[in-house]
């Protein structure tokens, strides 16, 4: 029996903005994609990634007031697509915050953007202030 | 994440294991620093044989104590580190800040040939 799930198969979780809950999201992404032919070095990257885009969410969208996020994870011919998603302020300069090194916190790296980009095979930012952001990333099998 | 430490009059050596993210960054940060404070020691060995998992969160907490060490003259030495989490650490630029042994008992040896006897002699020493 193939362990592959049918090409449209989708999930999709939703969490408020909880530190803890940056684990359980990028554990389940890993646990979708390792139903298709990723290798294990694929799978820790999409963790990496997943683990990035949350806890931004986490950190920034809602500054000390609660606020939803939602991750959706699909099943692409070519790969998988997951989309991490708040409803939160929002940011203001989206080519300042991939750069690089930048940041607004101390002891924090500025690197998130930078290793989405590196570990998936395509990353899109689009935010709007007081709107929310919406990172959707591409991983192919 | 969890750790376990083992005190000696130069060092600590902190066993970290399970994952450094955004949920367990202020728990090793505080950690780290209470078990310092306590016992005055100037120097860190950090084991990360039994980490799984570190991001860009995890990354920062771990330069931030090799910083905080750096201010008083200590050394922050990491060790056995499991080749997935070295190649974040080299993707971060963090292999050209940090130092890196392979064993516990390297760094140790490395400690010993400093022979700092405490955080405030060694800030003396500066």
């Amino acid at each position: 029996m193939s362990n592959h799930l049918p090409l449209s198969n989708h999930m999709f979780i939703r969490f408020p903005n909880v530190s803890s809950n940056v684990s359980v999201a990028r554990v389940a992404a890993a646990t979708f994609a390792s139903f298709r032919e990723f290798s294990i070095s694929d799978i820790e990257e999409i963790k990496v990634a997943v683990s990035e885009a949350v806890s931004n969410a986490v950190l920034h969208a809602y500054q000390d007031s609660q606020g939803i996020i939602e991750v959706t994870m699909e099943n692409l011919g070519e790969g998988i697509q997951i989309t991490v998603r708040d409803y939160g302020k929002g940011i203001e300069d989206v080519a300042k915050a991939r750069q690089p090194g930048f940041t607004t916190m101390p002891e924090h790296m500025g690197l998130g953007f930078t290793f989405m980009e590196s570990f998936m095979d395509e990353l899109h930012v689009e935010s709007q202030a007081g709107s929310g952001t919406t990172v959707r990333m591409v991983k192919k099998a | 994440m969890q750790i376990e430490f083992h005190m000696a009059p130069l060092f600590a050596v902190a066993r970290v294991s399970g994952e450094l993210d955004l949920s367990s960054a202020a728990k090793f940060r505080s950690l780290i620093d209470q078990e310092l404070r306590k016992s005055g020691v100037p120097n860190v060995v950090v084991n990360l044989k039994n980490l799984s998992f570190i991001d860009s969160t995890g990354l920062g907490v771990l330069l931030g104590r090799h910083k905080a060490v750096k201010s008083w003259g200590g050394k922050f030495i990491l060790t056995d580190v499991p080749p997935k989490i070295m190649s974040m650490l080299e993707m971060a630029g963090l292999m050209r800040v940090l130092e890196t042994t392979r064993t516990e008992q390297d760094a140790i040896r490395l400690i010993e040939a400093c022979g700092y006897v405490s955080q405030e002699e060694a800030s003396t020493n500066e």
